[in-house]
């Protein structure tokens, strides 16, 4: 309580000095233009806008002068007035020159961070390019090798392109003894080459080994003779390499001749064995 | 522009005024006051309080202008128009900091690989 009135006292004191020595408070007009300077001095404007701040000083140097000529003059106010006016104004440009420069970096960025995108995407395009061409060139020397091994069974084997697609036909009689279908051994050295360019062409192509009988004994005995010698090759295959899940067997029996079961010659062409290679896809 | 018309009308601010009608200096002012409104100083609170200011300022002038306070008049139409050029400044900085903030979060996309 006695300090309360100790500070009204004091107030009191100087406020009659000041009174009597003609001092006033500056306005708030002027009050709110320094500060108002003051804050656009410190930030981006007192870098990049300091012909608006030597603007906003003048101002407020006059209202300064005003002040002391005669406080809480109209004067002293208008140009107080005018040096915030200015001073924001100056404070608001430095603030926008910062954000373009700020957008103007985060675009850099962006630019350079898409550019790198568009490279590494064009480097896997690239990279794709370059496993189908591999897989090509893997394919194409695959077929080399099978027209390689097809060479090498000349002898005893044909091969033509039908609808259905590569057919290698190979003699009966060079691959098993009559009545049998275990295969002969001069037989299981032919096929290793066909086996080993089976194995490498394409996996999407299906391979059918058909087994064909020709029209002398009973037909289910034919039937059965070519279901064990089609499934006898095919094992055979399947054991140098061919994947299991993509070649078959089906026995034809006597029923699908290619010559006249008349004569010798005819019943020898008749009794073969097909392997059969879907065309690509 | 902005700065023609501050400067211009500095000059007169600082006692280079005389006693005609400041008619050029009204239409001046009214003109930049139209073009505060017209960059959307209203969707921006503190334009839009510049905006009023410098209308009032506008009102202030006319009165003065109708009691024939001449130099009065004058210095009221720079203050409006101070208020005006801020108004649309204001708005402006809105806009590029908006701008910045936009592009800062399509680098920052990039950066950190989000679609």
């Amino acid at each position: 309580m006695k300090t309360k009135l100790q500070i009204t006292a004091l107030a009191l004191v100087l406020g009659t000095l000041g009174a009597a020595c003609g001092v006033k408070a500056p306005s708030q007009e002027l009050l709110s233009a320094r500060a108002a300077y003051d804050v656009a001095a410190k930030g981006p404007a007192g870098k990049v806008e300091q012909d608006k701040l030597l603007t906003a000083k003048q101002a407020l140097d006059k209202a300064e002068k005003e002040h002391l000529d005669d406080a809480q003059s109209n004067e002293e106010k208008h140009f107080a007035y005018i040096a915030e006016r200015v001073a924001n104004l100056a404070d608001t440009y430095g603030k926008a020159s910062m954000n373009q420069r700020t957008a103007a970096a985060a675009k850099a960025e962006f630019d350079q961070l898409s550019e790198s995108r568009r490279v590494a995407a064009e480097g896997k395009v690239v990279k794709t390019q370059a496993e189908l061409d591999n897989e090509r060139a893997a394919r194409l020397k695959a077929e080399a090798s099978l027209q390689a091994a097809l060479r090498s069974l000349a002898e005893f084997a044909k091969v033509k392109e039908e609808p259905r697609g590569m057919v290698i036909t190979l003699n009966g009689s060079v691959l098993f003894t009559t009545g049998k279908w275990e295969l002969l051994p001069a037989a299981q050295k032919k096929l290793d080459d066909v086996a080993k360019a089976l194995a490498d062409l394409d996996p999407k192509r299906a391979i059918v080994v058909e087994g064909h009988t020709d029209s002398q004994g009973p037909d289910d005995a034919n039937q059965t003779l070519s279901n064990d010698r089609a499934k006898s090759v095919r094992d055979y295959l399947v054991s140098r390499g061919v994947a299991d899940g993509r070649i078959s067997s089906v026995g034809k029996g006597e029923g699908t001749p290619i010559g006249e079961n008349t004569s010798a010659e005819g019943r020898a062409n008749n009794r073969r064995v097909e392997i059969v290679i879907a065309p690509a896809k | 522009m902005r700065s023609l018309i501050a400067v211009s009308l500095f000059a007169f601010a600082f006692g280079c005024g005389n006693a005609e009608v400041p008619a050029q200096e009204l239409a001046q002012t009214e003109a930049s006051i139209r073009a505060a409104e017209e960059v959307g100083a209203a969707g921006h609170p503190e334009a839009a309080l510049h905006v009023k200011m410098a209308r009032d300022q506008l009102k202030s002038a006319e009165k003065y202008i109708d009691d024939d306070e001449t130099e009065l008049a004058k210095e009221a139409l720079y203050r409006a128009s101070l208020d005006a050029e801020l108004a649309v400044a204001l708005s402006r900085e809105n806009q590029t900091r908006v701008e910045a903030l936009n592009m800062q979060q399509k680098a920052a996309s990039l950066r950190t690989g989000a679609p």
